[in-house]
């Protein structure tokens, strides 16, 4: 099934420090896939919020069960192409995206959640997306208990819309 | 409802049990997610592993007299602890 994959700049996957190989070569587990701990991991797009990195690639995984929301592991995948809609520029629009959304009906801690959402997102280099829309999603939470995973759903949602990966990867076109 | 989450305070008091491979996958899980958006933690998480890879070429014979004086002393008053 095809799936997406946050990586390091140069393939390189951001916990185990693995270098997946090039496109079209698969990259195989030695162990039995265990989540977190072994196995190919990879991403249905209303998982993409919580994990985003430099790189964005489409990638094939082979014998994958989704073990945690969102999250697929793997006896072996490989990558399919690079999500190039994913830089610098879209990472900026999608953390001033995340700030806005929780920004305009927040009060009291959520709103303070929301300025540091806001001012972090103002201060952004490319590499902090990630912390803004954990900001935000504390923002909502604040504001409504089951807040903080709803929100990571609508950032998901934006993020796989924004980059043209509905219907790839799990979530219906 | 809380959200589930590791501090990093948190962070710092699992990470051997993460490095070593001895944590349950759902704690695991929050540890990874702390480290997707906590820079610091990332760096903190870095220094352990190179500190674990260069303190695991370190022979004996490499260390000078006082450097190990200074190290068994700390070892035992952390002991005394």
């Amino acid at each position: 099934m095809e799936a997406l994959k946050f990586l390091r700049p140069g393939r390189v996957a951001p916990f185990t420090g693995v270098t997946w190989p090039p496109p079209g070569q698969w990259l195989v587990s030695a162990a039995p896939a265990e989540l977190c701990r072994a196995g190919v991991h990879a991403l249905l797009a209303d998982g993409l919020a919580t994990w985003t990195t430099e790189e964005l690639w489409r990638v094939e995984l082979d014998g994958a069960r989704e073990l945690a929301p969102g999250i697929l592991v793997a006896s072996r995948g490989r990558l399919l192409g690079r999500v190039e809609a994913w830089n610098d520029q879209t990472a900026r629009e999608f953390a001033r995206a995340c700030a806005a959304h929780v920004r305009d009906h927040a009060s009291g801690r959520a709103a303070e959640y929301a300025a540091d959402a806001a001012a972090a997102a103002a201060a952004l280099a490319g590499d902090s997306t990630a912390r803004v829309g954990y900001i935000a999603a504390h923002a909502a939470e604040a504001m409504t208990p089951g807040g903080f995973a709803a929100e990571r759903r609508w950032q998901s949602r934006w993020l796989a819309d924004r980059l043209g990966v509905l219907g790839k990867s799990g979530l219906p076109s | 409802m809380s959200v589930p989450e590791l501090t990093c305070k948190e962070l710092v008091e699992v990470v051997t049990d993460y490095l070593e491979g001895r944590m349950p996958a759902e704690q695991r899980l929050l540890f990874e997610e702390h480290l997707a958006f906590c820079d610091w933690c990332q760096s903190y998480l870095e220094q352990m592993q190179a500190t674990i890879r260069l303190t695991g070429t370190l022979r004996e014979d490499d260390l000078t007299p006082e450097a190990r004086d200074g190290l068994l002393g700390v070892f035992r008053d952390w002991r005394r602890r």
